[in-house]
């Protein structure tokens, strides 16, 4: 290697170990920034002489990595970016921190990043959870995305996989451009990014559904905003089409859904060859669709479905998600959810008595709130609710205006302090992380 | 039209298209203002291929992505659906995408695509992506038109948008830029209302929120210049917090040099 990358990895892992040393989780993207100034091409060299599975989507993106990396630890030591440092320097960070025995990779990467990393990783696989609207304040509007998605996975090496949903058109669209693909059929119900074809732009055949409410609860089962409510018989929306299973169709360019190799059925995940049971530790249909796609990849690489469920019947959820912590005066479980696809999935898990919700509209989390309204809350009418975070109030328009009841307490400790019992604390990426900080001291 | 006779109507158009910076929120706000001070409310959801209603009711065009927005455009060309509505004495509200459907052209994917032309005004591309928390302040012509504005003139709301719209002769911008941070239309203005043609009937901005979420009074003066009557007032503490705290956040802005946002506006 030439003397700068050499002094620059040196240098990377020299930072890591320090950042490590200070605090456990550190260094998790500042070494990999250190490297990429010196050598830019640092991913590409760290990523040579190894196997290499990129993971994206607007959600499941640590989740699946996080199973991924358990399914294919059978093999070897594997190097994972695991906390969900997910641009280039945490990409970097995770493989600088790895050893050198680690020969394969599994990295999740942000939906916006993938292209670069694409074409700098020369993947053996590329796992594709979904696209839908999320952190639109970065420009990040799904048509676009899906776009450059297809043009880096139309460059990918011959022998080079790709996992994707065909359920998911604008995902679909993507992946067909991959030299060879695994359709994995989840299931996933979110359909309100779905409306064009994304080859022509022409409106997709959607199965069309009487919805009498707002747009806000589109696709969901139909909650009555107010009894009198009527709604012409000219109306529909479209919206979830999960359990109707109907493929979607373009009727002017003929682009339709893919046919699925591999299609999950609750736990279970159906293959030509067999089935296998997904018994996991993760709620949520939405994580058997994790574990199936995370399945599939690694049976891509030599991990037989049967090898890989057994595995991941063992696996703890990644960094947080649905932890379960004591509270002052009762018990919480922790649930991460950052934009409308990942909030309904979360609400659809709710089942305990208080429900806190803690919002915040930083960088991470993103800018603006709108997409609050996007949201389906009026199913939590019922429970207890507890509205807290800095941007809290915000919230407490869209609860108020779902004539939804709820105590506001903008500080999250003292919001904590109010649960009586058991509660499910849904919170965007800020204060999801604040907050298992809090609970993990408190521990 | 009082309370408990005809139910009042509200039009979401095309959610499906124009529905993804939750825009609808400002329908079911519309909706939920009705309901609680005892009026039945007919709230109609337009898929692209369903008839659009023609009556007297509030007509809402939201936000949505580049092919988004053409698709929509398609659909309401085929129809003088919204014409018709004007004239049985509609209110048309359009945010960001929507305001520029109801000018006469807006960039599409191969060069100016062909709007509505409500509203005598025209959308190109901007250098740069405008997005950041925007506060502005109603316009007389807004405030004739819509006299609740009268008492709290101010907008806040969320942009988020790559275009540039300018106005024609006789369309007034709905509101001017307050503080540095704000692009709006790019001249210092932010939306566009209607003149005599459309009697004031027709506006749009670029504010999201949604912009009738952050700002009541916004809402309640499109159900009153609906109705023709004034509306017993709402109190409603969350909605009061929420608007003070948001034109409190909205700081003059340092303008960056990096990445593709003008100012720097929380």
């Amino acid at each position: 290697m030439a003397p700068l990358p050499r002094l620059a990895e040196t240098l990377g892992r020299i930072a890591q170990r320090l950042l490590t040393a200070v605090r456990p989780g550190g260094g998790s993207t500042l070494p990999g920034r250190l490297v990429l100034a010196l050598d830019p091409l640092a991913l590409q060299r760290l990523t040579r002489d190894r196997r290499v599975v990129l993971v994206s989507g607007t959600n499941g993106k640590t989740t699946t990595t996080h199973l991924l990396a358990a399914a294919l630890a059978t093999q070897g030591p594997v190097a994972s970016n695991a906390q969900g440092a997910n641009l280039l320097p945490g990409l970097v960070s995770a493989l600088l921190r790895a050893p050198r025995t680690a020969t394969t990779a599994v990295l999740e990467t942000d939906e916006r990043v993938l292209p670069a990393a694409l074409r700098t990783c020369s993947p053996a696989a590329v796992v594709l959870l979904n696209l839908s609207r999320d952190q639109l304040d970065r420009h990040h509007e799904v048509a676009a995305i899906s776009h450059r998605w297809r043009d880096a996975i139309a460059a990918l090496p011959p022998d080079a996989v790709v996992v994707a949903d065909p359920g998911d058109p604008n995902v679909a669209w993507a992946a067909a451009a991959a030299p060879r693909v695994a359709w994995v059929a989840t299931g996933n119900p979110w359909r309100l990014d779905s409306a064009l074809c994304p080859r022509c732009g022409s409106l997709l055949d959607l199965p069309e559904r009487r919805c009498p409410t707002s747009p806000t609860v589109a696709g969901f089962p139909a909650v009555a905003v107010s009894p009198t409510v009527a709604v012409s018989p000219a109306v529909a929306v479209a919206g979830v089409s999960a359990s109707s299973g109907e493929p979607w169709a373009c009727s002017s360019c003929g682009l339709a859904e893919p046919a699925p190799d591999l299609r999950v059925h609750g736990q279970r995940l159906h293959a030509a060859d067999g089935d296998v049971t997904l018994a996991l530790r993760l709620p949520g249909s939405f994580n058997v669709g994790n574990a199936a796609m995370a399945a599939t990849a690694a049976l891509a690489l030599g991990v037989p479905l049967p090898q890989t469920a057994a595995v991941l019947a063992d696996v703890e959820a990644p960094e947080g998600r649905f932890r379960e912590f004591d509270l002052p005066h009762g018990r919480a479980r922790l649930v991460l959810a950052k934009n409308p696809a990942g909030w309904a999935a979360a609400l659809d898990l709710v089942a305990a008595p208080t429900v806190v919700l803690a919002v915040d509209a930083t960088a991470a989390d993103g800018r603006d709130l709108s997409w609050l309204w996007d949201v389906p809350f009026e199913v939590l009418a019922g429970r207890r609710l507890v509205v807290t975070g800095p941007r809290a109030a915000d919230l407490a328009v869209r609860l108020r205006y779902a004539d939804l009841p709820h105590l506001l307490c903008p500080d999250l400790a003292a919001a904590l302090d109010q649960v009586v019992g058991q509660a499910d604390v849904l919170a965007t990426y800020a204060p999801f992380q604040q907050l298992r900080s809090q609970l993990r001291d408190a521990a | 039209m009082t309370a408990g006779t005809d139910p009042v109507a509200i039009v979401t158009l095309l959610p499906e298209l124009l529905g993804t910076y939750g825009d609808g929120g400002n329908g079911a706000v519309l909706e939920q203002r009705l309901l609680w001070r005892g009026f039945e409310v007919e709230h109609h959801f337009v898929s692209p291929r369903h008839e659009i209603p023609v009556q007297r009711a509030v007509y809402l065009l939201g936000g949505g992505e580049d092919a988004a927005q053409e698709a929509a455009a398609k659909v309401l060309l085929q129809t003088s659906a919204l014409r018709h509505a004007l004239d049985a004495g509609a209110v048309i509200v359009g945010v960001c995408a929507g305001l520029q459907l109801l000018g006469h052209s807006f960039p599409g994917r191969e060069g100016p695509h062909p709007g509505l032309g409500l509203l005598n005004l025209v959308t190109e591309p901007g250098p740069v992506r405008a997005v950041g928390e925007i506060v502005t302040e109603a316009s007389p012509a807004a405030v004739a038109s819509l006299p609740l504005l009268a008492s709290d003139p101010r907008f806040t709301g969320f942009e988020n948008h790559a275009g540039r719209t300018h106005r024609g002769p006789g369309v007034a911008p709905l509101a001017r830029v307050l503080g540095d941070g704000g692009v709006g239309n790019g001249d210092g203005t932010d939306g566009a209302i209607g003149g005599e043609d459309v009697d004031g009937r027709v506006f749009g901005t670029y504010l999201h929120g949604p912009v009738l979420a952050r700002n009541p009074a916004l809402a309640d003066a499109i159900l009153t210049r609906l109705l023709g009557h004034e509306l017993p007032p709402l109190d409603l503490p969350e909605v009061t917090s929420l608007r003070s705290q948001r034109l409190a956040a909205t700081r003059p802005a340092r303008t960056t040099t990096a990445g593709n946002v003008v100012g720097r506006r929380s």
